[in-house]
């Protein structure tokens, strides 16, 4: 993730890029983050190769067996093996944040482009609307959006995307106001270019680092929401090893094998603080009036 | 001040030496709270509910004119003697004397009579009772303890419909004085308990009928129940009703999760008592009308794929038993031949598919013609039974597809036949409960919401089966029902997987609890103290 992220909004500032690079590594929060998530990353992608088991075959070991040699995070209620559910999980999760967060932020920026370079009666109605939208909750909505779909991972990657919709089209639209105004976009319009080339070569890159750290800190958010639906029964279908559907299917038995529910849940933890951890340094040294970028 | 003071604590420990003692022998204020695992109670109106934990509440508050055991052995109760007619299309009942109705009003024969002719009545919008009251026809008094109860066919299930709670005869001067909604809402019968208070999604509260003193013969405590007040509470989470029963706040639990039932009564300080519901057990009813269960031998091998014996062992530690039959082992009509059908043989199950043509393709999942043996399992009722289902079936090459559903999300799939299986139970304590989800006439259409989900149309079983209903003797009927379930079990349109249980865990500290027939509610007119 970092080493896809980082880059990114100094492509067109190319000296500063392994400058940019090191300040981000420097903080240990933010280095630990990396670690973690690279990981579980890298866990995730070769999943197939390095599971003990297949993570949907039943009757493995016991029925709510407790963690031991053989099965590092216990079994569940079918005798499955945790830990490769847990795996596997991984793909899920990591997935469809990443799907979620990268459907809303291109919808939201095209959003935010157009109605912020429109300006006039385009934009204030836009913008009332996206003030509409941002009044529900975010889980709310994801939840009326599922009410309409129907249930199913599809849907809820759909659901939690079009709920984050309206915040980055929010934002791109800010950052779109301020550069608008900015004497280089009118030289470009007197050089004769077009709206469309102004808006996607001179209006977008400079919304660039907001929106990546915005990504960024939704993605954390998007994992969450995206589990707590299925958690609710409304994403993933079993026996998808997704790890809110599997705190969900541990529930009932926590009392008596706690690592169904502990190990989905850890994971889920893990992921969701590595990004923000993230998300949060990264908002730091992309950040112009940061003190901390001197 | 303090001389005082302490003359009334002296006086204070005096009093509670003296009561104490007395107070616990006679449990005068013996208060029993119930957890009920429903919060969505509508109607305490007997001639109206088909809610088993309406039921609940109401087998407290009324009592029938045949009393049955928790075995269904009847013995009298409100009637003395009954005599069927040999044409088996009336009923004569001679009734017990000096019986009242909690508001006053003398039980008779008018007040039977009264009970039938408004359930028959469309105005009264019975849903169980008026199903359990057949070819009801007429009363007619003839004279005030005595009653002939008019068919207008031979009703077999006649004198055993009398003991069903959802034919206990109501108190004609309440319905009359408050209406049929207002009964609803505060039922008025002869049981053991009088009804004081509903508050909606929170509570109701009963408390000891002094007056009762005609308990059936086989019940412990005649004359009025020991226990004074029972609130009925409604916890519709099983954790919280565990942890109610744990810290004392409640004294029985209803449907408890099998693993805290066996800690519990593991543990001395509760025990546990288990009923096989009476009715339809938990099942699938497989969709013949399309895709590859419209094949009799993919249903059977379907059915030869799964391992019920070790599902149910897995999924209710040992509480509920596999089931083979489209009725409970706990009815009088269950017949054993059911138990022969499709028992567990994966490499059977495979080799059956083989030779319908279904041959292992990519991921190990069968195809025929290009298209995969993939069914779809909406599931509402135990989405682990499915999950544990769609392990077995996965191991001979079937990709059953669960997904977990709300109640609308089932109900628009069946109108729209958008299902391949889909997960059934009923509780209902007569074998006709079998014309419900498997004659041709409850075939679900578009609007009108029925229970056929295996979509079964077959002359030959509604006829069977309507036969059975209006046979002329207990016998006859018992017969025709054994034929009825093979005739199920062959056709293979639903798969039995467990019986259904309840799951009751109670205080130690009382006893008494006995299941109503049906073994779903429970009757606390003969709770006491344990010691």
């Amino acid at each position: 993730m970092s080493a896809v992220a980082a880059p990114a909004p100094s492509t067109t500032r190319r000296p500063r890029r392994w400058r940019t690079l090191r300040r981000f590594v420097r903080h240990p929060g933010a280095f630990a983050a990396a670690v973690v998530l690279a990981t579980i990353v890298i866990l995730a992608i070769v999943a197939p190769w390095i599971v003990p088991y297949d993570w949907n075959e039943t009757d493995l070991g016991a029925r709510l067996g407790a963690p031991n040699a053989e099965f590092w995070f216990g079994t569940d209620l079918h005798g499955r093996d945790v830990f490769s559910r847990v795996v596997y999980g991984a793909r899920y999760s990591i997935s469809i944040g990443l799907a979620t967060v990268t459907l809303s932020l291109l919808a939201g920026s095209f959003i935010g482009i157009v109605i912020g370079y429109a300006g006039g009666r385009i934009d204030e109605w836009g913008s009332r609307f996206i003030d509409v939208m941002l009044g529900f909750p975010q889980i709310v909505m994801a939840i009326l959006v599922v009410s309409i779909l129907g249930v199913g991972l599809v849907n809820v990657v759909l659901a939690v995307a079009i709920a984050g919709v309206p915040r980055f089209a929010r934002v791109v639209r800010g950052a779109v106001l301020v550069v608008k105004e900015q004497p280089f976009i009118e030289a470009a319009r007197a050089l004769g270019a077009g709206d469309l080339r102004i808006m996607l070569r001179h209006l977008l890159p400079n919304a660039v680092p907001t929106l990546v750290v915005l990504g960024t800190l939704d993605l954390g958010n998007a994992i969450l929401t995206t589990a707590t639906l299925s958690f609710l029964g409304l994403g993933a279908q079993p026996p998808t090893p997704e790890w809110g559907a599997m705190l969900n299917s541990g529930r009932e038995y926590m009392r008596y094998a706690p690592w169904t529910m502990m190990f989905p849940g850890f994971a889920l933890f893990l992921v969701v603080m590595a990004v923000n951890l993230l998300g949060d340094r990264l908002s730091q040294v992309l950040d112009p009036r940061s003190v901390d970028r001197k | 001040m303090t001389g005082r003071r302490t003359l009334l604590l002296a006086g204070t420990i005096l009093l509670a030496g003296l009561l104490g003692p007395m107070g616990r022998g006679h449990a005068q204020d013996m208060t029993i709270v119930w957890a009920d695992d429903s919060n969505s109670d509508v109607t305490y109106d007997p001639r109206v509910t088909q809610s088993r934990h309406e039921e609940q509440v109401i087998v407290q508050v009324f009592d029938q004119l045949i009393a049955a055991d928790e075995n269904g052995k009847m013995s009298p109760w409100l009637a003395t003697s009954w005599t069927v007619a040999p044409d088996n299309k009336s009923v004569t009942l001679k009734l017990r004397e000096g019986v009242k109705f909690h508001d006053g009003t003398p039980f008779n024969a008018e007040a039977v009579k009264f009970t039938f002719d408004t359930i028959a009545d469309p105005k009264t919008g019975s849903q169980g009772a008026v199903d359990m009251l057949g070819p009801y026809e007429g009363s007619d008094v003839l004279g005030p303890y005595e009653i002939r109860v008019r068919y207008k066919r031979p009703f077999a299930d006649a004198v055993s419909s009398y003991t069903e709670n959802e034919l206990s005869p109501v108190s004609p001067t309440a319905v009359q004085k408050l209406g049929n909604t207002g009964f609803a809402q505060a039922p008025v019968g002869t049981g053991p308990f009088k009804f004081v208070s509903w508050e909606k999604g929170r509570e109701v509260v009963l408390e000891r009928n002094p007056d009762y003193k005609w308990a059936p013969s086989f019940s412990a405590v005649q004359g009025p129940p020991k226990v004074a007040k029972i609130i009925h509470r409604f916890i519709p989470n099983a954790a919280t009703r565990v942890a109610a029963l744990e810290a004392g706040e409640v004294q029985i639990s209803d449907i408890t999760p099998p693993l805290d039932t066996n800690r519990l009564a593991d543990g001395g300080k509760f025990k546990a008592t288990v009923g096989v519901a009476a009715g339809l057990p938990y099942g699938l009813l497989l969709n013949t009308s399309r895709g590859p269960f419209a094949e009799k031998p993919v249903r059977e091998a379907f059915m030869t794929a799964i391992d019920r014996p070790k599902l149910s062992q897995n999924l209710f530690f040992g509480l509920a038993k596999p089931a083979w039959g489209p009725l409970a082992p706990s009815m009088a009509a269950y017949s054993k031949s059911v138990e022969a059908y499709y028992p567990f043989n994966r490499d059977k199950a495979a080799k059956m598919l083989e030779d319908a043509g279904w041959k292992v393709g990519a991921n190990g999942i069968r195809e025929k013609g290009g298209k995969p043996l993939s069914l779809y399992a909406p599931c509402l009722l135990e989405p682990d039974t499915c999950v544990a289902i769609q392990g077995d079936v996965k191991r001979v090459g079937i990709d059953l597809k669960v997904e977990n559903v709300l109640k609308q999300k089932q109900d628009e799939l069946i109108f729209a036949n958008d299902y391949d299986v889909l997960p059934i139970r009923w509780v209902n304590n007569s074998p006709s409960v079998l014309t419900i989800p498997f004659t041709s006439a409850n075939i679900p259409e578009p609007g009108k919401f029925k229970f056929n989900w295996a979509r079964w149309a077959d002359p030959a079983l509604d006829k069977l089966l309507a036969d059975a209903g209006s046979a002329t003797s207990p016998e006859q009927a018992s017969k025709l029902y054994t034929d009825a379930q093979k005739m199920i079990m062959d056709a293979a349109i639903f798969f039995p997987v467990h019986d259904q249980v309840q799951t009751v865990v109670h205080s130690a500290k009382i006893k008494g609890l006995r299941y109503a027939v049906g073994q779903w509610q429970v009757r606390l007119q003969e709770v006491e103290p344990a010691n």
